[in-house]
């Protein structure tokens, strides 16, 4: 993984120093609440329902043994001995006090880490595929050019006063595991004439009260161009994003306001002025920072193990395991792993202080010292040899994060709610734990096989509800919890957001609901047919009619009122 | 109708005096000059005064984040100072309007931020172009001079 120089470590030291004094300014009444904001914000802190809460980055979801530990013992120190891992591969600490928050940038910046433009409206932490580097299906390994977004991103003086938050996602692979049709830029890298990466540039994608999905502006830009054409966005963005109403703030409305012929146009000729200029990336540069990514300790392996597959013949438990949470490799005898922070009856994400050192320890054992966070809030082990896996699993198991569950409809995505987040309109983790414990048969829920079910406590839409094929999303109706359903949304290269089925449920019917749904889908299914396939198949009609089969026709066509308007 | 600007103005490592006075637009009647001071106008003032304005000495042009640049390209030489208006300090586009002043059009003159000018961007102001620095006026230009344009010994951003 890329490893600080002498620049980036020094100016994680210099932010901390500055942010320390502003801190101590804001402490002494000589900045306003109101100054301190956006600064503290672009170091990751957040007040929030209980505390104040801090996001520390990880960068492009990797993360070494050193800085899991690291953060262990900030969980301990400073908070109450756990973190919870987000969508954007960031890591939150929910329970910290501001004053403490200077001293806990201090031990993260020891282990090149910080909380840099975590939040504001600024460039947020870059993100990408938890598989990168490592996925069979890659063309092109995205990490290289992450990190000279991150470097480059990092105090852009700029781009630090946005007229609203700004995300950028990229990957290099078949099915797109960044969802880079829903961020700010999506960028889809693939092989070009002579092997150099070639770039699809696709913008104004996102969640929140206005999902939209992203429209392609620029195919085939040679990778030398990324930081021109992405200055070109930017600048064309600050300057005439909107600023009078945050809803209406970000990207996507401003393209979709121009149109997408006249945004491109606006960006072309923007960027006209700065191709080729100094801004151009080199081949060395690149070089040198693929360099850092270039994993070079694997081993010639067979790409089979004997005593493997004799364990998973004898062990329906771990072959259980292995069949939902391995996954292929580029090499020979390698594998991907994800550790399951899915737990039953614990909030999806979190993970404590003990479970970060044992994933730690596990990567340092069987993975080459490093792991990833998934925006699915899981932590993958990206090389582990196969003939490994076995003591691995044990292990793992033994700290509950080999829940069997990748993929399946209890690897729930899912924001941290009404029960910590200010912005909630509801609890979302009370719901994920019911639908865990509704859905607690791991032979059915094999038998549903993939689906995706994703929770947000609010229409900002941090679990992703838009994209799951089943969709959860919070909301406030006379100051009572109630949940919307979405169904049909995906991820992937036809990444879609899912339609609102009808009107919201109560708390204590949303398991019910899940269970119909479900019913619907293995009642139309073919054989071997997956959820999306069947709802494609059949169409909403047929969930709605079992959903509100029991309610009032009228309230049943009534679904449109509780749609929020944009 | 005019005003003595009563801020501290930072330019060149120092605290020094403003000698602009700032003439507001008005109503389209021209302005009322002063001969012997340098001025600030604003963009429609400018545009509707230009002629009258041709032989003073001592222009400046006062823009605000709205303001498009294009029909004051040809005009940058005649300007010795070209202020940007924060209406507010987190309002961004002004260090996009000054980057294309410095970098793409050239200009060499001062380029002053005014109005919500808080200790806490003055670094990233000057790292776009800015080199005058009109504090809101209960800011400490001492402080100011004494951290806030090193706050960072090093940046990633080329060109």
């Amino acid at each position: 993984m890329y490893r600080y120089n002498e620049l980036d470590r020094r100016l994680v030291y210099e932010r901390i120093a500055q942010f320390r004094e502003q801190v101590d300014r804001w402490q002494r009444g000589e900045l306003s609440d109101e100054e301190f904001r956006p600064l503290r914000l672009q170091n990751g802190l957040y007040v929030q329902r209980h505390a104040p809460m801090l996001r520390i980055a990880v960068p492009y979801g990797l993360i070494s043994s050193a800085q899991l530990r690291t953060l262990a013992r900030i969980g301990r120190k400073y908070d109450r001995g756990y973190g919870h891992f987000t969508t954007r591969h960031n890591l939150q600490f929910n329970w910290v006090s501001i004053k403490d928050c200077p001293d806990i940038l201090e031990e993260l910046a020891r282990v090149d880490m910080h909380a840099i433009q975590t939040s504001g409206n600024c460039i947020r932490n870059v993100t990408t595929d938890h598989f990168a580097g490592v996925a069979p299906d890659e063309w092109v390994d995205p990490r290289p050019l992450a990190e000279i977004l991150r470097q480059w991103s990092t105090f852009h003086p700029e781009f630090l006063f946005l007229p609203r938050k700004f995300k950028i996602a990229i990957s290099g692979n078949q099915l797109d595991r960044a969802v880079t049709w829903f961020h700010d830029i999506g960028l889809r890298l693939r092989p070009g004439d002579g092997k150099e990466p070639r770039c699809d540039v696709i913008v104004g994608g996102g969640l929140g009260r206005t999902p939209l999905r992203g429209e392609l502006i620029r195919e085939n830009l040679p990778w030398q161009h990324l930081l021109t054409y992405s200055e070109a966005i930017l600048r064309i963005f600050n300057l005439y994003g909107r600023r009078d109403n945050p809803y209406k703030a970000r990207l996507k409305i401003l393209v979709h306001t121009l149109g997408k012929e006249a945004f491109a146009q606006a960006v072309e000729s923007e960027w006209a002025h700065l191709k080729d200029g100094a801004g151009t990336l080199s081949t060395a540069e690149y070089d040198r920072m693929a360099a850092c990514f270039a994993q070079s300790a694997y081993q010639d392996l067979a790409s089979t193990d004997a005593a493997l597959t004799a364990k998973k013949a004898s062990n329906l438990l771990f072959a259980q395991w292995a069949d939902r949470c391995v996954h292929g490799h580029k090499m020979p005898g390698y594998a991907a792993v994800t550790l399951s922070l899915k737990t039953p009856g614990k909030a999806p994400g979190d993970i404590s202080s003990e479970q970060m050192e044992a994933v730690a320890d596990l990567a340092d054992t069987y993975s080459l010292g490093d792991a990833r966070i998934s925006h699915h809030q899981n932590i993958i082990l990206a090389d582990v040899e196969i003939r490994q896996l076995f003591p691995l699993w044990e292990k793992a198991r033994a700290f509950g994060l080999a829940t069997p569950t990748v993929g399946l409809l209890t690897d729930m995505i899912c924001c941290p709610g009404g029960d910590f987040c200010d912005l909630a309109n509801a609890r979302s983790i009370s719901i994920a734990n019911a639908i865990q414990e509704q859905f607690s048969d791991q032979k059915y829920l094999l038998a549903l096989g993939d689906l995706d079910l994703n929770i947000s406590g609010c229409i900002n839409a941090c679990g992703h509800h838009h994209v799951g094929h089943i969709g959860i999303l919070g909301v406030d109706r006379n100051d009572a919890e109630f949940y919307q359903i979405t169904l049909g949304g995906r991820q992937g290269t036809q990444a879609r957001a899912g339609k609102v089925i009808g009107p919201s449920f109560a708390a204590t019917e949303v398991p019910k609901a899940i269970t119909r749904i479900v019913q619907v889908y293995t009642d139309n299914q073919r054989p071997g047919e997956k959820f999306l396939d069947t709802f494609d198949r059949v169409g909403p009609e047929p969930f709605k009619n079992r959903l509100y089969a029991d309610r009032g026709q009228t309230e049943a066509n009534s679904s449109k009122q509780s749609i929020p308007r944009t | 109708m005019t005003t003595h600007f009563t801020h501290h103005l930072i330019k060149n490592g120092a605290v020094i005096n403003d000698e602009w006075l700032l003439i507001h637009q008005q109503d389209g009647n021209p302005p009322l000059v002063i001969a012997d001071a340098p001025i600030l106008v604003s963009l429609p003032v400018w545009e509707t005064c230009r002629n009258q304005l041709e032989t003073h000495l001592g222009i400046g042009i006062w823009l605000e984040p709205d303001n498009r640049l294009e029909s004051i390209i040809p005009d940058l030489p005649r300007f010795a100072v070209i202020a940007i208006n924060f209406p507010r300090f987190s309002d961004g586009r002004p260090y996009s309007l000054a980057y294309t002043l410095r970098r793409r059009h050239q200009f060499k003159g001062e380029l002053r931020a005014v109005g919500d000018v808080l200790h806490d961007q003055l670094f990233y102001m000057s790292q776009v172009g800015f080199d005058a620095f009109a504090l809101r006026s209960d800011q400490n230009p001492d402080f100011a001079l004494e951290s806030a344009f090193a706050s960072f010994s090093g940046t990633y951003q080329r060109g």
